[in-house]
């Protein structure tokens, strides 16, 4: 057997990628892709890359691994796009033309009213004062402000704009880099490593190994999530009123005012692609419940680019909503930076300390300290700087919504990724906890996350543009737990056995509506599973027993780990946020949700922290 | 009907853990309405059966800056079902605050401390070493409460017992 790195990639990939002569490029790619990775991650994967250049033998779920990257790598490669017959750039430029002139009015309206004094508490408004999106390098070595924001993502950006409105002297910081929505590009590649976490190369311990994916950019997660907002479900708040004390009327006005900065609406007509009326079609042919998507967007086109940052600014991400909102009443939002610690007297949190992606340190001194890290740093920042919940539960009861996707093969040209990148979702198991949706995935993430060997994945990916990318989600029975090791936030989580059925039985249902749809073959993401081509095959698959560490199971929903409750013996946060036994320290983010909210988590997230600055503005009118 | 009187008694016999949650829980008491009250008390921990230092009263008045201050008074250890004998001198002078989480006495940020270093008593008497922490059993209620109390030894903050009040006037 041929030896070398590029033997490896030819190996891996299927004989007419492997015939494009892109093994050095991918080689490239995949050295960047593993520079901006944890360096464990970095330090296994290179390991095992070498192991199997050097014909030695490595243990299978690392194969598994650098053979996923290799491919998610090799389809991502303008040759692989080529032979797909994929090309982004053009939808994603007709689109965005297209929005611009239809909706110039519009646009513009909601960039006017994104900006107008509404004050969350009567009287505590204050009028519009510069503030500045600034790199780390241009701020001084100390700052000293009302409130400290760690994290500009959903919970931090809405903190941030509601209180620097009530007067605040507001400083935000955010690990990630600040690029604004011109410089974002197509190329998932780019987008993975700029403005993912670890570039997206980020899995949990567990079996089986969950993948995850959450932003590290100026806007956080929003920046690259689908922009879907749901309210929290009454059963849930219910659940949460009763087992935490949290009162789902609180939160009404707050949704109301939520919705209102996101402009959260239902896809214009013109803007839903064939991918998206596959599954309505398949649904409503079996009778199933489906609803139309409420997204944050102002006329959005449907250029499907999400997650690689909205190109348009259609999506209302917090990077041009809620932190537009903030600096413009003279919030000042830091990029580049990543706080270390917490600095405290005892338990009285008096700012934080920061490094630079320079290297340069920061200190940003403050009475109140607002953490909206994201349900994993946000509990690791907090242990770290030595603050222990009395209860006990920081950093556990990790909700991470386990889900699956598979690959539905039709005869007709879907194009999947001319479209909304979601625009329904089926609700019928809603009951059961199990959400359906259609998702466009680049071709690089479905390849590396399709269970078939190179000669069985060509033809496959061959048909790349007459595929639907579908998925389900279950609101998780089981927890996780987020550790501190070495400076690093560690996460375990263990799909239970249940989750792990009600994961089989969701994805059989989603073959059949698939199927239903027109689907001739529906490929699965557990490894061993033969597609399933027939109603028989979905019903078999619905009986079968398959292990938890067969199953391929990523998520972008990570809550619970410093959650919120009236009971300080069970509960990290109180039902404003502030952190148990400290003073001066609150959370604002998903960490504080009492368990899984069962759909997209970026508008309960908000709420909540408009709740956290509404009790913040309230409680003070001195921040001291 | 359970009395106050009956909780009282149920607090008493209840473990260690069972009573650092209610601390947790407890809202913190207000000082206004704790000014010139006596309350009956008692330590939960055997030892203090044994040593005769089970039952106590514990008082609160107003210092004349507007601060409260407290003190202990001792009683007869009758047992907890019977009526209390006649209270003594007043002693183990405290002082009323809300903890400041930036102190070194910082356990319950939800409590009053009644820090007895600070409340005016003698040099030399080991009661200046107490540091109590009190808070509501009932919210809204000052009528029963819930203590901890600890010693200040150097760095160290040891805990020899819980105790109960209940609100006599």
């Amino acid at each position: 057997m041929p030896r070398g790195r590029v033997a490896v990639v030819e190996r891996t990939c299927p004989p007419e990628i492997a015939a494009l002569g892109i093994s050095r490029a991918v080689l490239a790619d995949v050295d960047r892709a593993l520079a901006a990775a944890a360096p464990a991650t970095r330090l296994v994967l290179r390991a095992a890359l070498a192991a199997m250049s050097a014909g030695l033998p490595v243990p299978p779920p690392l194969v598994a691994a650098v053979r996923s990257l290799l491919l998610t790598v090799a389809y991502e490669q303008p040759e692989a796009h080529r032979l797909l017959g994929y090309d982004p750039r053009v939808w994603i430029s007709a689109t965005a033309a297209r929005r611009a002139q239809r909706w110039d009015v519009a646009i513009r309206e909601h960039a006017e009213a994104l900006l107008r004094p509404d004050p969350l508490v009567p009287g505590a408004s204050s009028s519009p004062r510069a503030g500045a999106f600034t790199g780390a390098a241009e701020v001084p070595g100390e700052i000293a402000c009302d409130a400290v924001v760690v994290g500009s993502g959903a919970g931090g950006s809405v903190v941030a704009a509601e209180l620097a409105e009530a007067g605040w002297d507001v400083v935000v910081l955010e690990e990630g880099p600040h690029i604004p929505t011109d410089r974002f590009s197509p190329d998932a590649l780019t987008a993975f490593r700029t403005l993912y976490r670890e570039g997206g190369l980020t899995t949990m311990l567990g079996v089986p190994p969950v993948s995850f994916a959450e932003g590290r950019c100026v806007g956080g997660s929003t920046t690259v999530n689908g922009g879907m907002a749901w309210r929290t479900p009454d059963a849930v708040l219910d659940g949460w009123r009763r087992e935490h004390g949290l009162d789902p009327a609180e939160l009404e006005p707050l949704f109301d005012r939520v919705e209102r900065r996101l402009s959260v609406a239902l896809q214009d007509a013109g803007s839903i692609g064939r991918d998206q009326h596959l599954l309505r079609a398949g649904a409503e042919k079996l009778g199933w419940a489906v609803v139309d998507n409420r997204r944050a967007q102002v006329h959005c086109g449907g250029c499907n680019a999400c997650v690689l940052g909205c190109p348009t600014g259609a999506k209302q991400s917090a990077l041009v909503s809620y932190l537009p909102r903030a600096v413009a009443f003279g919030a000042r939002v830091v990029s580049d930076c990543r706080v270390d610690r917490v600095l405290r007297d005892r338990k009285r949190a008096t700012g934080v300390g920061a490094t630079a992606s320079d290297g340069r340190r920061l200190v940003v001194r403050a009475p109140v300290v607002v953490v909206a890290a994201g349900a994993l740093q946000t509990p690791h920042l907090l242990r770290r700087s030595g603050f222990r919940a009395p209860s006990g539960q920081l950093g556990r009861n990790l909700a991470v919504h386990p889900g699956a996707n598979v690959a539905a093969l039709f005869d007709e040209p879907v194009r999947g990724w001319e479209g909304v990148h979601q625009a329904y979702q089926v609700r019928e198991f809603a009951g059961d906890g199990v959400l359906m949706a259609a998702v466009n995935l680049p071709p690089g993430l479905v390849a590396g996350s399709l269970r078939l060997d190179r000669d069985a994945l060509g033809p496959v990916m061959a048909r790349y543009d007459r595929m639907v990318s579908a998925g389900v989600l279950v609101d998780d029975t089981a927890t996780g737990r987020v550790r501190s090791v070495r400076g690093r936030p560690v996460v375990r989580y263990d799909l239970s056995v249940a989750d792990a059925r009600r994961l089989v039985v969701a994805v059989a249902d989603l073959c059949r509506l698939l199927l239903a749809a027109g689907a001739v073959r529906v490929h699965l993401p557990f490894a061993g599973a033969a597609p399933v081509e027939s109603d028989d095959d979905a019903v078999r698959l619905r009986a079968r027993e398959i292990e938890p560490a067969q199953m391929g199971v990523s998520t972008v929903h990570l809550m619970g780990t410093a959650r919120m409750g009236a009971d300080p013996v069970r509960a990290v946060c109180d039902l404003g946020g502030a952190v148990y036994d400290a003073a001066g320290l609150y959370v604002a983010d998903a960490s504080l949700f009492p368990g899984p909210v069962g759909l997209n988590p970026q508008e309960t997230v908000m709420a909540l922290a408009t709740l956290v600055a509404r009790g913040l503005i309230t409680g003070r009118q001195e921040p001291a | 009907m359970t009395t106050d009187a009956d909780r009282f008694r149920s607090l008493v016999g209840r473990p260690p853990a069972e009573l650092d949650a209610a601390l947790r829980r407890g809202g913190t008491p207000d000082p206004a309405r704790l000014a010139d009250a006596e309350y009956r008390g008692a330590n939960t921990a055997g030892w203090s059966v044994r040593l005769r230092m089970q039952q106590f009263v514990k008082g609160f008045e107003r210092r004349p800056d507007g601060g409260l201050l407290g003190y202990n008074r001792r009683v007869p250890q009758s047992g907890l079902a019977a009526p209390w004998g006649p209270a003594g001198e007043r002693f183990a002078f405290f002082d009323v605050r809300a903890v400041d989480p930036a102190s070194r006495d910082n356990r319950y940020l939800n409590a009053l401390l009644l820090d007895y270093g600070a409340g005016g008593n003698a040099r030399l008497d080991p009661s200046r070493a107490i540091r109590d922490y009190l808070v509501r059993v009932d919210d809204g209620s000052d009528d029963l409460l819930l203590g901890r109390a600890f010693l200040a030894l150097g760095p160290f903050r040891p805990s020899p017992t819980f105790f109960v009040l209940e609100r006599v006037h």
